[in-house]
């Protein structure tokens, strides 16, 4: 009961800030597909495909700095080369 | 040229607006993408729920339209629209009025009036509050401005007019820190030439050189604003567009496989900026995993309903209070142009109903063989606590048959004989016994007559009786206690779970299904909602008292609650206040479904595969920390009773940990895989 009630007052967000639900992670996903690969789970249709969970855990895990640096590039060269296009000038 | 500022945070855009603010008189805003997000990725997908409105509504007029060709319709007609714009104006812009006007007129011919336009345009406004999401940080940063005296102004470059963008800002809580707000639909001079700017500085007579515009295009909220003279703010959020790509990521997935639809859901359900504040374990749960299950099982009653012609749901007390409200939730967004059915809540219980079914029946063998399924029953007593009958008047009976009230009938029980069994099997035959047992509850079953007619049951021809589950015991003792009405309806029972312990009389007018797992149907995944029935009964009950009996009261009738001033009673208070932050997010998960559903219009089955992986993933294979967080307290049953069954002969050294707390359990939640197997081979010898 008191064990209950400490795991109670902890506190998160529904959606994490990697985007993910919290309490059924990408990562656990993950484990139940190893699992499902020497044991039957049941029926889940064709399951998720590992290349899928993988890119998915790249999104949720590694997406941060990745989207930091795609979006300075984005902003920094190729707009530049958008603008020039468009406007028909350089900056 | 001065190239804009650009930011790939809120946060570091708006520690630049304040170092500039002293200059400025007037901040504009770009709306879309800046002061709200979307939660899809893909703005188009929003007009796919109006295309299938539409199209439902152009059948009640006889007009055959699918939702694809009313979609080609709409673009079509949009992209005239803007061709005759762009002869006109510096803009191509697309006015929706006007274009949807044209939509209309089409789909509906001759059947077209204005009010099919309001119609529409109020339901795509609708469905655009429910996608879009106001951001935080900027939000607070425009209220700071506005509190600082600035002029605020939100302009878009969009083909809804500004009345319309006023509604969506409205909705989002913007509007009131907002002085004007203008829309390229209104004056085809957009942003993105720059003919926007200077209709608004000419307009409203603004000093472009106390101007700062913020946008998150570089073109037309960036470099068109300073070739314009104004002073312009870009956002590049990369957290923005990460999120963007994540749910991209999983609609892509969701049409190829169908595993990822229900996650793709579930990203689309999820709460952002300011809805995401950190919540409690429960919540979370409630949220992430029991508010999905439960509202798939509640998509899946409205199908039914709709496919079946049933004209009136009945939730069944206690756990259809639940139900209620996720359907008042859910089905109105996503069926917005079907007729749906009446929903009533009805007050029952095994232990009210039990009595009733033998008002007219008697008292059955297998209603007798249902009492002492649970180990808690043993003898005659226990039959007579749950058909609410009088022991006296029933000892000749006894006596004549050689039997008494302590006479153990359970074969779980230590003493118990198949010879005295087979005493009482023939005293079921007596027919004088059975019309002592009829006159003792005839009462009982007149004030359900009564109550039933009041509620309206028996006016409709199909009416679906929704429980949580698991033998359909309710549905039973409630359809043998009408059955001999004439003008009784089909009743379709619709259970989160049906395990189907005692064969279930299905019989034309009286049938169960159930909806998440049933026995009936293969599906091993499913069958792991067996792990935690209780939770999902927890999960759902009303946080009111138990139905203890239905009671004639003159002309009319009384239902009667159990009294809770109890050990129980207390314990079962106690349990409700324990789970109300669980309920509560199942609440507002469902809340969230129904515009998410309604966005990828799949069916409820398309959702099973997900359902079926929730189900393995946080219940077969649960986290111990998990069972101890959302494991329930108290979970009271009236219908069991109070006596020790015989120990079992083989020791179980590894048991299931929702079920049992102790080192057995903590067994169990280490050997989860054996568990499992074991679970898996009971499902197929059994």
């Amino acid at each position: 009961m008191d064990h209950q009630n400490s795991t109670r007052d902890e506190q998160q967000k529904v959606l994490t800030k990697r985007f993910d639900l919290s309490g059924n992670s990408v990562i656990r996903q993950l484990s139940i597909w190893f699992r499902s690969k020497w044991m039957i789970m049941g029926k889940m249709d064709t399951g998720p495909g590992l290349r899928n969970l993988i890119i998915m855990a790249l999104l949720h895990y590694g997406g941060k700095p990745l989207f930091t640096l795609r979006n300075w590039w984005q902003s920094r060269y190729r707009l530049r080369a958008r603008v020039k296009r468009l406007l028909g000038r350089s900056v | 040229m001065v190239e804009p500022q650009t930011f790939l945070s809120q946060s570091a855009l708006i520690e630049a607006g304040n170092r500039m603010v002293e200059q400025v008189d007037v901040v504009s805003f770009d709306l879309f993408d800046t002061l709200v997000v979307r939660r899809i990725h893909n703005p188009d997908l929003v007009k796919l729920p109006v295309a299938r409105y539409i199209a439902k509504k152009a059948a009640t007029v006889n007009r055959v339209w699918t939702w694809n060709q009313v979609q080609l319709l709409r673009d079509e007609c949009e992209r005239k629209n803007r061709a005759q714009s762009a002869e006109q104006y510096p803009d191509a812009e697309a006015h929706y009025p006007t274009f949807m006007r044209e939509t209309l007129k089409q789909v509906f011919a001759d059947h077209y009036s204005e009010a099919w336009l309001e119609d529409v345009t109020s339901f795509e406004l609708k469905t655009e509050n429910t996608m879009l999401v106001p951001r935080a940080r900027l939000l607070e940063w425009l209220k700071s401005l506005k509190s600082a005296g600035k002029t605020i102004l939100v302009i878009s470059d969009m083909y809804l007019p500004a009345e319309h963008l006023r509604v969506l800002l409205q909705h989002a809580g913007i509007l009131k820190y907002v002085d004007e707000v203008r829309s390229s639909a209104d004056s085809c001079r957009a942003k993105a030439s720059g003919a926007g700017y200077d209709l608004i500085a000419d307009e409203l007579g603004l000093d472009r050189n106390r101007w700062l515009h913020v946008g998150d295009n570089a073109i037309s909220d960036g470099f068109r604003a300073i070739e314009k003279g104004l002073q312009a703010l870009v956002l590049h959020d990369s957290e923005e567009s990460r999120r963007k790509a994540i749910v991209a990521r999983y609609y892509f997935f969701s049409r190829g496989r169908a595993y990822w639809k229900g996650r793709a859901l579930q990203q689309l359900m999820a709460p952002l900026e300011a809805e995401n504040v950190p919540r409690s374990w429960m919540y979370q749960e409630g949220y992430n995993f029991i508010g999905p299950i439960l509202s798939v099982f509640i998509q899946t009653i409205a199908e039914r309903c709709l496919q079946q012609g049933i004209t009136k749901i009945f939730f069944l007390s206690r756990e259809g209070w639940m139900f209620k409200q996720l359907w008042e939730s859910i089905a109105p967004t996503l069926y917005p142009a079907d007729e749906l059915p009446q929903i009533e809540y009805l007050y029952v219980s095994r232990m009210a109903l039990a009595g009733a079914s033998c008002a007219h029946q008697g008292l059955t063998l297998e209603n007798a063989n249902i009492v002492f399924l649970p180990p808690g029953n043993k003898d005659f007593r226990d039959l007579c606590r749950i058909f609410a009958l009088e022991i006296e008047p029933l000892a000749p009976f006894l006596d004549q048959y050689g039997i008494t009230r302590e006479t153990v009938l359970s074969p779980g029980h230590v003493g118990y004989s198949i010879d005295e069994r087979v005493k009482f099997n023939r005293l079921l035959n007596d027919q004088d016994f059975q019309n002592e047992i009829r006159q003792q509850t005839a009462d009982r079953g007149e004030a359900l007559r009564r109550y039933l007619a009041d509620s309206g049951f028996f006016d409709h021809e199909h009416v679906a009786l929704v429980d949580v589950g698991w033998l359909g015991t309710i549905q039973r003792f409630f359809f043998e206690s009408v059955a001999h009405y004439d003008n009784l309806p089909s009743c379709h029972g619709m259970l989160l779970g049906a395990t189907r312990g005692i064969p279930y009389k299905t019989v034309p007018k009286n049938r169960i299904e159930g909806l998440i797992y049933d026995k009936h149907v293969f599906d091993f995944a499913s069958s792991s909602i067996l792990f935690a029935r209780d939770l999902f009964e927890e999960a759902c009950r009303a946080p009111h008292a138990t139905l203890n009996g239905y009671e004639l009261d003159g002309d009319t009738y009384r239902l009667v609650f159990r009294e809770m001033d109890d050990a129980l009673g207390q314990a079962e208070q106690q349990q409700d206040d324990y789970f109300a932050e669980l309920q509560s997010g199942v609440l507002d998960a469902a809340r969230r479904f129904g515009p998410a559903a309604a966005l990828l219009s799949d069916p409820a089955g398309g959702y099973k595969p997900w359902i079926n992986y929730l189900l393995v993933s946080k219940l077969a294979f649960a986290r111990r920390k998990e069972i101890r967080k959302i494991r329930h307290l108290h979970h009271l049953d009236d219908f069991h009773g109070s006596h020790k069954p015989k120990k079992s002969r083989r020791p179980r050294f590894v048991v299931n940990p929702w079920e049992d707390q102790g080192w057995r359990g903590w067994l169990g939640s280490v050997f989860q895989g054996r568990l499992y197997r074991k679970h898996l081979r009971s499902m197929i010898n059994h």
